[in-house]
């Protein structure tokens, strides 16, 4: 040991963090989890995808051709024009434009955000929420259990859309119509959140029941461990398995509930659009023979969702112990 | 022993499991023999690949486990390379098998009375009632006591040690050429573990069968088998009779491991251990697998494989009882 | 039993649990409340020092007192006395703190006692950090370190995970985390029952000297005799619920008095095969929930009369100190009967 004085912000553990770190990363390739990946060409095809649309709705800006929140870019001159490769259409507009003169795939880069953002935010916070009640209502059992779950059961009478209508109406009457249509992204996540949870709460608390009577937990109470702080650095790490697995397939239902509700009119504001928001407004003109402006978005919304959907599954499979 | 007839003959048995890693050899030129009415015990701790011996007799090896190598006899028939359904067949009318936990031996949703007449019925051309009778007698010979109440029970309302009276009597209703209980006690109480070891005992006695006993428990051994094998790390330490393993150990191992347990009546400061524990398959040493642990390790046994060299009634892989090293030993001594 | 002052004291122990069925069940079928013994009026002491071994067959309550004696459990009645303090009597988290460094735990299973997501250092340090017996880093790892090799581990082990160590090691890891907060009592659930003999061999070792290291007392429990015998000063023989019989390990090893614990006893299998006579065992362990009347282990005792299925048999100490509850002991029949059925079974 060298005689290194360590100061208290500069812990002695500092060096041991990096070599942690290191040993973390190479235990990850070597591991299980990576060798099934690796072995799986549909789950790389998904993974793949899924990284290249994240990678897209990030750096919108920067990838998507047009600025569609330009105004003064947009030209109504050129508007329903149809896919480069028909018959009128222009190379500059690679699937067409809308009745507005935007170009299709902007759109959809845009919306991809917007979408993305909307579905993690709504995962993350269900995830948030039904793993704490679900610990709380696992570890501790009788009547803070009983609450939780009959709440939860009465969450899960209450699909998404009713929800999202039910604050979209309350906020209605509240709020003046500038303000809602600032608020609506908000409203979604919520509702979203609220349809979500429920998933997450009931399986930590499953898995919070299987884990509180394992011995390493016993040996924390008998050293004296304050009961919150057993439930958060003892059963919490052993529960996040299939918090994981529920986050991921949950995160393609968001997706699709934010569509639904964005097609329905109470999702993202038009100025705004989300891909939900683009079927919609391309559903127009479907009759009158503009199909690009739905397809589009539309098959967009299925690749990724499929694609979240088969990177859930693996996980699934990769992280149970029983089907490996 | 020479007059009885061998029932089961294992020849330079392996069992390999691939992986992605290469190829884990779990049991490793396994060769012994069990005759009629004869208990062989195959002793070892946690890893020593006993119980994928016995797997691999019954042709139960869990995939990607396989038979590498080696020959499995019954009768002087290869069983070891027949496909998945006759060896059902030869599992269902010529071996027995009893496990450690006696509720996945049986159905729970049937009755104790009707899973054994359905059995008994598939072997024999019997009616339900003849059928009915024999699963009675089988109950009282297994020590269940009122079986003509108790057949028409189910499985959970038996307890532990009952359930796997019902086993055995499940095992014999088809009168087995032999039976293979994999630790049939190690989930019972101590007083339970001596009924059901006093019974296997005898039923192999009046049926005449062979019993291969898979065990880590060598006091269970000691009560019941004529012949002992000591596996470790995949093979075979030391085989013989279960006077002389136990009392006359020849292979180090058997004698680190007789040494270790405690017996009431001898008074110890201190057990004698072996140092260290079982290498994992990943890391099985050169030469002799126990040389690292052994107190009596000499070179040879860090770069040579032993094989089972004959020592008096017993058979032990260790270098010190072979000819040409006993001039070291005398040396050293 | 007049000996040093104890470290440890129970009397009149008991721990009921409710298993009745769901209430609208219960009034379907008009049944009442059940209530499990798990542990009925238990009492004993341990000297400091000194090993007093439980042991019993499944659902004796052995494991229940263990879990007692360390305050995973409330009693029902009775109390348990640590060092003088009774424990019911702390209340608050500060008052039990100071004792709860006090006395540990070692788990039956090394698979389960060790969080699979942590680090074998914070493991160990976690008792350390939990009591404040060390703040600086640097303590703090000297001591994980210490405890480590105390165990004979290296220090270098601290930076691995517990699935990275074999069974046996595990225990070990499990031993230096009760060690760490530095206690005097250490509280052993089957340490050694899901071991292989060898591994058991090092860890009954292990043990051994550690008590006489650092002068540790334990309470062994255990259902296997001749661990017991190794190892333990005082015996306390269990069974649904009651502490049929409890003294001094030799004694009760020697001339076992309670029918159940010479049961027990000729249970063992004959290693040595000299093939001694023993009186063969019947029966088995009835239902907890529904124990039989009286002394609960008459309809297995061969010496049993009508007394004994109407009321429990209450204490008589022994010479020796030792404590039976048995009518047939108290009355002095019981040497007689023996030697009665053992004439028998040799004849036989």
């Amino acid at each position: 040991m060298q005689p290194t004085r360590t100061s208290p912000d500069m812990p002695a553990s500092s060096p041991r963090m990096w070599r942690r770190f290191y040993e973390n990363t190479k235990g990850f390739f070597d591991g299980d989890v990576f060798y099934s990946f690796s072995r799986s060409p549909l789950t790389i095809l998904a993974f793949v995808i899924t990284m290249a649309m994240f990678f897209a709705a990030i750096f919108a800006p920067w990838v998507a051709p047009y600025d569609t929140y330009d105004l003064r870019s947009l030209n109504l001159m050129d508007a329903y024009k149809p896919p480069a490769w028909s018959p009128g259409g222009e190379a500059e507009y690679l699937l067409g434009t809308d009745d507005q003169g935007r170009d299709v795939l902007s759109a959809i880069i845009f919306g991809l955000r917007i979408s993305l953002l909307v579905g993690f935010s709504g995962v993350i916070l269900a995830a948030l929420v039904g793993t704490i009640m679900g610990l709380l209502s696992g570890y501790f059992g009788g009547w803070i259990d009983a609450v939780i779950m009959r709440i939860a059961d009465v969450q899960l009478t209450f699909p998404a859309i009713l929800i999202a209508l039910m604050i979209d109406g309350i906020a209605s009457t509240m709020m003046s119509s500038q303000a809602r249509a600032d608020f609506k992204i908000y409203v979604i996540i919520l509702a979203i959140a609220a349809s979500l949870w429920v998933n997450f709460a009931r399986t930590v608390r499953g898995s919070t029941l299987v884990e509180k009577n394992k011995e390493y937990v016993q040996a924390a109470k008998v050293i004296g461990i304050h009961p919150l702080l057993i439930m958060i650095r003892h059963v919490l790490p052993n529960v996040m398995g299939p918090v994981l697995v529920i986050a991921t397939l949950s995160l393609a239902v968001a997706i699709l509930t934010e569509a639904t509700l964005s097609f329905l009119g109470v999702g993202v504001p038009p100025t705004n659009p989300s891909l939900g928001t683009l079927i919609r407004i391309g559903n127009d003109f479907l009759f009158s023979g503009e199909w690009w402006m739905s397809i589009f978005p539309g098959v967009m919304l299925v690749i990724l969702v499929l694609a979240v959907n088969l990177l859930g599954d693996w996980l699934r499979d990769a992280l149970n112990p029983k089907l490996r | 022993m020479s007059n009885k007839k061998p029932v089961l003959e294992v020849r330079n048995l392996r069992v390999e499991f691939p992986n992605r890693r290469g190829n884990l050899v779990a049991v490793d030129d396994v060769s012994f023999t069990v005759n009629e009415g004869e208990v062989l015990g195959v002793v070892g701790e946690s890893g020593a690949g006993k119980s994928m011996t016995g797997s691999a007799v019954i042709g139960l090896l869990e995939p990607p486990g396989r038979i590498a190598g080696g020959e499995v006899l019954l009768d002087g028939e290869r069983i070891d390379n027949l496909s998945p359904e006759a060896m059902r067949r030869v599992r269902g009318k010529r071996i027995g098998m009893v496990f450690q936990d006696p509720l996945t031996s049986l159905n729970p949703l049937y009755t104790v009375g009707r899973q054994l007449t359905e059995t008994i019925q598939t072997h024999q051309n019997v009616s339900d009632s003849q059928a009915r009778k024999q699963a009675i007698d089988l109950l009282a010979e297994v020590g269940i006591p009122a079986p003509e109440k108790r057949i028409d029970q189910y499985p959970h309302q038996f307890s532990g040690g009952m359930r796997q009276r019902v086993v055995i009597a499940l095992a014999l209703c088809v009168n087995p050429r032999m039976i293979i209980a994999d630790e049939p006690t190690t989930a019972l109480d101590v007083s339970i573990q001596a009924q059901i070891i006093k019974l296997l005992k005898r039923l192999c006695e009046d049926h005449g069968a062979a019993v291969m006993l898979i065990t880590h428990d060598m006091g269970v051994i000691a009560e019941t088998a004529d012949r002992v094998a000591v596996m470790y790390a995949g093979r075979i330490a030391e085989i013989g009779p279960v006077k002389d393993v136990i009392k006359n150990a020849k292979h180090p191992y058997t004698k680190g491991l007789m040494g270790s347990i405690p017996v009431v009546g001898h008074d110890l400061e201190r057990l004698s251990q072996i140092e260290g524990s079982m290498p994992r398959l990943t890391e099985i040493p050169r030469g002799c697998a126990f040389n690292p642990r052994c107190p009596e390790v000499f070179d040879r046994c860090r770069v040579e494989r032993p094989d089972l060299i004959d020592v008096g009634t017993s058979r032990a892989a260790c270098w010190l009882h072979d000819p040409a090293s006993a001039k070291k030993t005398e040396a050293a001594e | 039993m007049t000996i040093e002052k104890p470290i440890l004291e129970v009397e009149d122990l008991s721990k009921y649990f409710d298993v009745s069925a769901p209430l609208l069940r219960r009034l379907v079928r008009r049944e009442g409340r059940a209530t499990l013994r798990a542990v009925d009026r238990v009492k004993f002491s341990i000297p400091k020092g000194k090993t007093l071994s439980l042991v019993g067959e499944s659902g004796c309550g052995k494991s229940t007192v263990a879990r007692l004696v360390v305050g995973l459990y409330e009693p029902t009645t009775g109390k348990v006395v640590f060092d003088g303090h009774d424990m019911a009597a702390k209340h608050s988290r500060k008052e039990m703190a100071g004792l709860r460094r006090r006395f540990q735990m070692i788990f039956q299973d090394p698979f389960a006692s060790l969080n699979p997501r942590w680090r074998v250092y914070d493991i160990i340090a976690e008792p350390i950090r939990a009591h404040g017996i060390a703040r600086d880093e640097r303590e703090i790892s000297r001591r994980v370190a210490q405890n480590l090799e105390r165990v004979k581990l290296s220090a270098r082990d601290g930076e691995k995970f517990p699935h990275e160590f074999s069974g046996g090691q595990r225990q070990r890891i499990s031993i230096a985390r009760a060690l760490a907060s530095e206690p005097e009592f250490l509280v052993c659930d089957e340490p050694t029952s899901a071991l292989d003999v060898s591994v058991q061999a090092q860890i009954l070792n292990l043990m051994k000297d550690l008590q006489r290291e650092l002068g540790l007392s334990y309470l062994f429990i255990s259902h296997d005799l001749a661990v017991v015998y190794h190892i333990a000063d005082y015996l306390g023989v269990m069974y649904l619920g009651r502490l049929v019989e409890v003294g001094p390990a030799r004694e009760i090893f020697k001339n076992p008095q309670h029918p159940y614990t010479r049961m027990l006893l000729d249970a063992i299998p004959d290693l040595e095969m000299t093939g001694r006579k023993r009186i063969p065992v019947g029966g088995e362990v009835p239902s907890p929930i529904s124990p039989p009347s009286g002394c609960h282990f008459h309809p297995r005792c061969p010496f049993a009369n009508e007394r004994c299925q109407r009321e429990a048999p209450g204490v008589t100490t022994l010479s020796g100190e030792i404590d039976v509850r048995c009518h047939a002991v108290e009355e002095g029949r019981l040497a007689g009967e023996v030697e009665k059925l053992r004439m028998q079974s040799s004849a036989a």
